[in-house]
């Protein structure tokens, strides 16, 4: 089963700007995650952050694609998780007049073996999940 | 078609939310739609492809019945990102104001 949400934001600072807030290791500790980063396609690094419950939650991702001032692609997996499969986060840049759009799109694809685990009630109310899923898709 | 498409319709919802509750043939379903059964047959065949529901034969009748774990799955997942995303991409935002 296929995953996806797309976030979409604009910043009023130039496109080189928001490109090296994105692409910068100090500046992805900052506003994202403690990281190894280089940007460098092929190149694997870890994120880490605080799990909330005095833990270190691990990503191991690796960059798939980089294209400067425009796109961004990587591979994107909690460590320990890595049966559940990889997702995918693309970042996207667009000039626009008096600033930058940034699109994010997080997306992934779950074994419907994986699935049948998780068996228990109904989650929420149908017409809120779509709402939910219809606002995290613009 | 992926499942977000799949929960956009609001017949799918409703079917759903009926085989949530017990099994249903298509013939049992139908008082509860306005439309026809082979608009029935085509939203079940849509879910059945996003394993929402499952099917199973006895007898002369085909029953269908929701398969709510795939939902809860969905719906986690897009939960955590959707926080995480949201509170991450504020604060680059910040992070772009406060550096010059």
């Amino acid at each position: 089963m296929k995953f996806e949400i797309v976030f979409e934001r604009t910043y009023p600072h130039a496109i080189g700007k928001v490109w090296a807030a994105l692409t910068d290791r100090v500046a992805l500790a900052t506003w994202l995650m403690d990281t190894d980063f280089v940007p460098e396609v092929g190149r694997a690094f870890r994120m880490s952050c605080d799990d909330g419950e005095g833990g270190t939650d691990v990503y191991a991702c690796r960059v798939l694609e980089l294209e400067p001032q425009s796109l961004m692609v990587w591979s994107w997996v909690l460590e320990g998780r890595q049966s559940e499969g990889e997702t995918i986060v693309e970042f996207r840049l667009e000039e626009i007049p008096h600033g930058t759009r940034l699109i994010v799109k997080h997306s992934g694809d779950r074994d419907p073996g994986i699935v049948e685990q998780f068996q228990s009630g109904w989650p929420v109310k149908l017409d809120q999940l779509a709402d939910a899923l219809q606002t995290s898709r613009r | 078609m992926d499942v977000y498409h799949a929960i956009a319709d609001a017949n799918r919802r409703r079917l759903l939310e009926l085989l949530h509750q017990h099994e249903h043939s298509v013939q049992q379903l139908m008082p509860h739609f306005d439309v026809t059964v082979g608009a029935v047959s085509q939203h079940l065949k849509i879910l059945l492809e996003n394993k929402l529901v499952s099917r199973r034969k006895r007898g002369r009748f085909r029953f269908y019945r929701a398969t709510p774990a795939a939902l809860k799955e969905v719906y986690e997942w897009t939960e955590q990102y959707r926080r995480f995303w949201g509170s991450r991409l504020d604060r680059l935002g910040e992070y772009l104001d406060d550096s010059e």
